[in-house]
């Protein structure tokens, strides 16, 4: 922080955002571990899968209701299903399908899908 | 008098290491774009390097000047790297200079999280197939600075593959064809490899002899004989890796 920023207090501390560049949307991210304990059912919101490593690799938001941990866990499969379906193939510009992922390349990816919630 | 007690800030680090690090630059390096990622208060932001960078002096100047988090270079070279745009032109054609591909060789991203390890034994394996089973000779290890590995294939060429196409879309799009067999053919041997890596021919990937700066990792070539007794070289503990 510099001194103007100090004597005059910019929010934030540091520099100001760039022009053009749009605040991201931030969802709470819901790793493997963080299961939803029991007090949080029944549950009803907004999920989706996002690669961690490639941003634009996401499942569109669902709404869903969970009423108790087992459906918590139906709910993750079939959203990772999903994710597989929508990008198991990478497209080349010539318009052929190539595999994105051999099984130990998916539990990897798989392993470390984030849950996104809003 | 208390700067024993004070951490030293990681971007004093990395800009005292590019002040004499050897450096290493690909192949046609002024024909290829280089990215930084710095640090703009809590952001992370990505930044053109809109110069030529012809030289290890060139890069050395914007090294020492940014300190970056990371460092990456284009997969592809490019007639004018520097304004690289979108595959999708406004207007008839491909008129634009900046979209004109001009060649690429072949990297593998191996990335098996926690597991170390097992990605050193993939990439000795990758290697090794590309040789037995392509005929490459010419080919790069790098440690990537935080979990894997990623391999340079120096000599792929696209002649190897039928006639090299002038159009530059159509060039493109055979280069990324080649490329196709012979990654789906690693994937079909059971390697863990990063598809999307091999494939995007607007790609980046992390420059070698540059930190890695949320590791505080070196990214650099790690000589096959090397690799089975390979650890990371790292210059300052990072607050969180990621």
């Amino acid at each position: 922080m510099g001194l103007l920023d100090w004597l005059f207090g910019r929010k934030g501390g540091g520099r100001r955002r760039p022009r053009g560049l749009a605040e991201p949307e931030v969802p709470d991210i819901l790793d493997e571990d963080d299961a939803l304990d029991a007090s949080a059912y029944p549950l009803t919101a907004e999920f989706r899968v996002r690669s961690r490593d490639y941003n634009r690799l996401r499942t569109p938001w669902r709404q869903m209701t969970m009423n108790n941990a087992q459906e918590w866990e139906a709910a993750k499969d079939t959203m990772f299903e999903e994710f597989f379906r929508r990008y198991a193939f990478y497209r080349t510009l010539q318009g052929q399908m190539a595999p994105r992922w051999n099984n130990k390349v998916w539990q990897s990816v798989r392993a470390r899908l984030p849950m996104e919630r809003r | 008098m208390f700067g024993f007690f004070r951490r030293r800030d990681p971007v004093a680090i990395r800009r005292d290491y590019y002040r004499t690090a050897p450096l290493w630059l690909p192949p046609r390096p002024s024909q290829r774009q280089f990215r930084f990622a710095i640090e703009q208060g809590e952001r992370t932001i990505f930044l053109k390097i809109r110069d030529r960078v012809k030289d290890d002096a060139t890069l050395r100047r914007w090294l020492v000047r940014y300190a970056p988090l990371h460092a990456y270079f284009t997969t592809s070279t490019w007639l004018d790297p520097q304004n690289l745009g979108p595959r999708k032109l406004r207007g008839p054609g491909y008129r634009k200079a900046y979209n004109v591909y001009l060649t690429s060789e072949l990297y593998f991203d191996i990335d098996l999280p926690g597991q170390f390890r097992q990605a050193r034994r993939e990439a000795a394996g990758v290697v090794s197939h590309l040789g037995n089973r392509w005929g490459f000779r010419d080919l790069g290890i790098v440690y990537s600075g935080s979990k894997g590995f990623h391999i340079h294939v120096r000599d792929f060429d696209l002649k190897r593959f039928g006639e090299v196409p002038l159009d530059p879309q159509e060039r493109e799009a055979a280069a990324q064809e080649a490329k196709r067999k012979i990654v789906e053919d690693v994937l079909n041997q059971g390697f863990a490899i990063d598809v999307d890596t091999s494939l995007d021919t607007r790609r980046i990937i992390r420059l070698p002899g540059t930190i890695h700066g949320a590791t505080g990792n070196l990214c650099e070539f790690v000589p096959m004989e090397h690799l089975g007794r390979f650890r990371p070289h790292r210059l300052y503990r990072a607050r969180s890796a990621s």
